[in-house]
């Protein structure tokens, strides 16, 4: 296996606090990588690094064979890499059926002809009914609960193709019964080749899902391998799950 | 038990279409009340009804008996209800200790309210042992404790909490919950609401399913823990979600 996502040496300091020192891992093509630790362990400021939305001290993000000296979240999306957000973001006015349309990621172009969006919409609201949203495909996303967000926003990275998919908390705030759902389309997309790396506080979801579990602790990896080596870790008990 | 809050057939929209569409709760006095259901169910809704920051189009709201409708959200929290609310609320740029007195804003002698922090510390030592680092720079489960604290300075009649569990890992998430239900052994009034909902209907007196804008169904925690219709529908599979905490 060859590595989709690379990051070398990663650092990032806010003030006196360094959130993320000098970390390193692999996501390898074809894996369900999870990244778990402790709250304010660095994992999303991890994700923001690799994405763009934020520019590191020191270190280097590596992703499908390039090394990104700057990454810039609009060029990493280009180039395959999709997220999601603790705090779903999605466009407040447009409705939650649009939201899906739009991040097919057709020519910006097709979006002002009249035939778009065909195909994209009957994917759209088979995605919306999956996820519980028929009754709001057509309200503005501004008006969607917390939750509701969160499934949109997770909707929206099932409509693009890309090649890496990071998940920030795709559980948190959905109700347990979704959180089902959530899996196997993250199962499905897998199959067709998707690459994902989760960040996820449940615990049954990340043994389930995630081979490896790389286990970040003060901003660097304490451990890293399958879930059965890493729950036995004593490092991960004391740092994570305590006793 | 005295019956502390009372909802009769509450309606409620932010635009368009009605989120609450007949809302029946009641909350007796010394209660943990759980609030579960589907995404998009109004759970959260019906706390901001209650806390005042959306009001009803219909229906009525009692706090002890009196109608609170057209109360504002301040004089609601004077009569003693508090809102914790989802998303992360502490001034990140202000110390724990700070925050804390920041619950009781609405009071104007400053040598009370610091007394109440120093018991309201004892309840939640992580406010004494990080009183002066900025909150900002607190992990997200201290946050939490230090939000649950700052929630107690008023001496409340009822907290309302909105999925406080959210976003904390596994540890943080026990601690989060430990500390609830610690309030409620205080003899503390909660409306609570969680979508970890086998541990939300674990520590809870009472439970309430609310699905499309109306309950459902009412129970104690465990008799909805122990519906199997309750599980298949809202509870998903029987999740090991502590499937991790060995030793």
């Amino acid at each position: 296996m060859t590595a989709l996502l690379t990051v070398a040496h990663l650092t990032k300091r806010f003030g006196g606090v360094t959130a993320v020192d000098d970390c390193g891992f692999a996501v390898e093509e074809g894996t369900i990588t999870g990244l778990i630790g402790p709250n304010g362990s660095g994992k999303t400021t991890v994700f923001n690094l690799v994405t763009g939305y934020l520019a590191a001290d020191a270190g280097t993000v590596t992703f499908d064979g390039r090394t990104v000296r700057r990454p810039d979240p609009a060029r990493m999306y280009r180039r395959g890499l999709c997220r999601t957000f603790q705090q779903a973001r999605v466009f407040a006015g447009l409705t939650a059926l649009e939201n899906l349309v739009v991040a097919a990621g057709r020519a910006r172009r097709a979006l002002f002809t009249p035939r778009f969006g065909g195909g994209d919409t009957d994917r759209a609201r088979g995605l919306l009914a999956e996820f519980g949203l028929s009754a709001v495909a057509d309200s503005p996303a501004g008006e969607l609960s917390y939750g509701q967000r969160k499934l949109l926003e997770f909707a929206a990275v099932l409509m693009s193709r890309p090649k890496l998919v990071l998940l920030d908390e795709p559980s948190a705030g959905v109700n347990p019964v979704l959180v089902g759902t959530i899996e196997r389309h993250i199962r499905d997309r897998h199959a067709t080749g998707t690459t994902f790396l989760v960040v996820e506080h449940d615990m049954s979801l990340v043994m389930r899902l995630c081979d490896p579990v790389v286990v970040l602790d003060r901003g660097a990896p304490i451990a890293a391998g399958p879930p059965a080596d890493v729950r036995a870790d004593p490092a991960v008990l004391d740092a994570y799950l305590g006793s | 038990m005295a019956e502390l809050l009372r909802l009769d057939g509450v309606v409620a929209s932010y635009g368009a279409g009605d989120v609450l569409r007949g809302v029946d709760l009641v909350v007796n006095a010394g209660e943990i009340v759980c609030l579960i259901g589907p995404n998009g169910a109004g759970k959260s809704t019906v706390l901001n009804t209650v806390s005042g920051l959306l009001r009803p189009r219909a229906g009525g709201i009692r706090l002890g008996g009196e109608t609170i409708n057209g109360l504002s959200p301040r004089d609601r929290l004077r009569r003693g209800i508090v809102h914790v609310l989802q998303d992360r609320s502490l001034f990140p740029a202000m110390t724990v200790w700070e925050n804390v007195l920041m619950g009781a804003y609405l009071v104007r002698d400053a040598a009370a309210v610091a007394r109440r922090a120093e018991q309201v510390a004892e309840r939640f030592p992580i406010v004494g042992q990080r009183r002066g680092d900025l909150a900002g720079s607190l992990s997200g489960g201290e946050q939490k404790q230090v939000e649950l604290a700052r929630s107690l300075m008023l001496d409340p009649e009822l907290i309302l909490l909105d999925e406080p569990s959210i976003g904390l890992a596994p540890r943080a998430r026990r601690a989060v919950f430990d500390a609830i239900a610690a309030l409620g052994a205080d003899g503390r009034t909660v409306l609570l609401v969680e979508q970890n909902a086998r541990s939300g209907l674990a520590i809870a007196d009472r439970a309430a399913v609310l699905d499309a804008g109306v309950v459902r169904l009412t129970g104690t925690g465990q008799a909805l823990l122990d519906d199997p219709g309750v599980a298949r529908l809202y509870l998903g599979a029987a999740a090991g979600v502590e499937g991790m905490r060995s030793r």
